[in-house]
């Protein structure tokens, strides 16, 4: 049965009846019938993507290897473009959106990357700081050393909050891999995100760590009240950071629903034989 | 069990049969050497004619004479000034050329391949040339090798920069354009500290390749210590040349030991 759901990404199996109603407030996320073709390729790594996450949830992206999932990402604040389908943040649409439209998309959402992606050679501060640039424009947000004091305060109350405060003098790249996965998500937090996503946030760091920054990520989140979208191929993560899951495979979305009612089928759907 | 005799696999020749188009372009570079040889009148007798000459020449420099050692100091400084100068002011037009002429940051194609122009232009003009140029348009002096010497170093460090910033890894700019940075911010915050330890090392041997042209932009009167050693030759005072001489080689060894003990700081 599940090898019938994966050859056809189209049929999406609903995991559970949990269905909020789509009253007045427009989802988070809302994605129809996303493809996307990287140049140069003949395969779609995303065909027809239909999937929503709901204001204020939390939602993982679960798939293996090459399933798609950065891929979809990084479609969802147009890093990189898409083929056809369409994407809403918020009720706004991505795709036609003008770029000072598009900065201010990507401004109230926060990305952490499964590599940090802190530049290297500048303190952690001004890492931190960075996260204001299309909130502050100019350079007041472009190296601590001329940044006003209310935006210094700011960065460093991020920094206190994922538990980095003495290191803001530190340059970046004399942090461990967990650190500098902090500092990133403090970056965001400068953001002050409506939405937060994460490309597999934990995937490089030992298990100790991992657990640390996605408890700390889902923590912060929750505090805020701000809805969080991550992917991850691990499924214990999944489970417990994470409400619902949307499951990918091949580009095409095999299941979603809530995590209480994966079952060891639709995990075997997604990564195949072996669970 | 077979024995070893015959089952050893053939060695191949120590050389290769040539192809028909290497013997034909091996024939024609001997052919363009010899051609060459001929057109420079290259002889051997007027060498060794000349050679009595050479050593009466290097005969008479020595002893160096360093009684106009204060001349030639002041001329050494402006010398050095002039490096200084010219790469400075080349560096900080270089770098807005650079970003324009670097694939993956240039804002427009058009941009692109006209800063590229402009760098390849700069560099394959040689100095001399913009020397000439600069003293015929604003006059003989170290202004015009001022001049000279930026537009040299354009071509050195818009084309060095340019790599650089090519170089610097996608991941921080991806950061900082999913943050809604403008393209500004993400070049000054992410690939401008990035390419800065490189870019500073291609300035330091941009500063001593200026020195060195500095030296014989004194010839067709662009300022510096060219001028006295021109003036010392055509005078036949040789041991006034040979103290010249050996005053811009210790500058010259001083300002690449500064340069190298620098770069090898920052890298
Ligand atoms: N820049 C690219 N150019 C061409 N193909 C790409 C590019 N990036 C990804 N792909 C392809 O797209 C597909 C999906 O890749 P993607 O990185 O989205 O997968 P993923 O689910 O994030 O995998 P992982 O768990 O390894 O991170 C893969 O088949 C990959 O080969
Ligand atoms: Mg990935």
């Amino acid at each position: 049965m599940s090898a019938q759901v994966m050859n056809d990404p189209g049929t999406v199996h609903e995991l559970g009846s949990v269905r909020h109603g789509r009253g007045e407030q427009p989802p988070a996320v809302r994605v129809e019938g996303l493809r996307k073709c990287y140049p140069g390729e003949t395969r779609y790594c995303l065909r027809d993507v239909d999937c929503e996450v709901r204001t204020g949830e939390r939602v993982v992206l679960l798939g293996s290897n090459g399933s798609g999932k950065s891929t979809l990402l990084r479609c969802l604040v147009r890093l990189i473009d898409c083929n056809g389908g369409s994407i809403q943040l918020f009720g706004e649409d991505v795709l036609t959106c003008p770029s000072a439209g598009l900065r201010d998309l990507r401004a109230s959402t926060g990305f952490v990357f499964q590599k940090h992606n802190l530049v290297a050679r500048l303190s952690v501060l001004t890492n931190v700081l960075h996260g204001a640039q299309s909130r502050c424009g100019g350079p007041q947000s472009w190296f601590q050393a001329w940044a006003p004091n209310w935006l210094r305060d700011e960065a460093m109350e991020c920094l206190t909050r994922v538990g980095m405060q003495d290191f803001a003098d530190r340059r970046a790249d004399r942090l461990s891999g967990g650190q500098s996965q902090r500092v990133a998500i403090a970056r965001s937090l400068m953001q002050r995100p409506r939405l937060m996503l994460a490309d597999e946030p934990a995937a490089s760091l030992d298990p100790a760590s991992g657990e640390e920054v996605m408890s700390l990520l889902t923590t912060l989140m929750r505090e805020e009240g701000t809805t969080v979208l991550f992917s991850s191929h691990d499924v214990d993560h999944a489970r417990r950071y994470a409400d619902r899951m949307i499951g990918l495979r091949d580009g095409g979305v095999v299941c979603q629903g809530p995590v209480t009612g994966v079952s060891e089928d639709d995990l075997s759907a997604l990564y195949g034989q072996v669970a | 069990m077979s024995t070893s005799s015959g089952s050893m696999p053939e060695r191949p020749g120590r050389f290769q049969r040539p192809s028909l188009p290497m013997l034909f372009s091996a024939v024609a570079f001997a052919g363009v050497v010899v051609w060459s040889f001929d057109g420079v009148d290259l002889s051997l007798s007027t060498f060794a004619e000349g050679l009595p000459q050479m050593g009466r020449v290097l005969g008479e420099m020595v002893p160096p004479d360093f009684s106009r050692a204060g001349s030639i100091g002041g001329k050494l400084l402006e010398t050095f000034q002039m490096a200084v100068a010219g790469t400075v002011l080349a560096v900080l037009l270089s770098l807005p050329i650079a970003v324009f002429a670097a694939r993956g940051q240039s804002p427009h194609p058009l941009l692109y391949h006209l800063s590229r122009a402009v760098v390849t232009f700069c560099r394959t003009v040689p100095d001399l040339i913009w020397a000439i140029f600069f003293v015929v348009t604003v006059g003989l002096g170290p202004f015009a090798g001022v001049l000279a010497l930026m537009m040299e170093a354009i071509g050195f460090c818009g084309r060095f920069f340019a790599e650089a910033i090519e170089e610097v890894e996608e991941g921080p700019q991806e950061g900082l354009r999913a943050v809604g940075a403008s393209r500004m911010g993400i070049v000054v915050c992410t690939v401008l500290p990035a390419a800065l330890p490189s870019m500073v090392a291609s300035s330091l041997f941009a500063l001593e390749k200026a020195v060195r042209s500095s030296v014989v932009l004194g010839l067709v009167g662009a300022g510096g210590i060219g001028v006295e050693l021109t003036t010392a030759m055509d005078m036949y005072e040789y041991q006034t040349a040979s103290a010249i001489i050996l005053a811009i080689f210790a500058m010259i060894m001083v300002v690449e030991r500064l340069s190298a003990m620098v770069r090898a700081r920052i890298m």
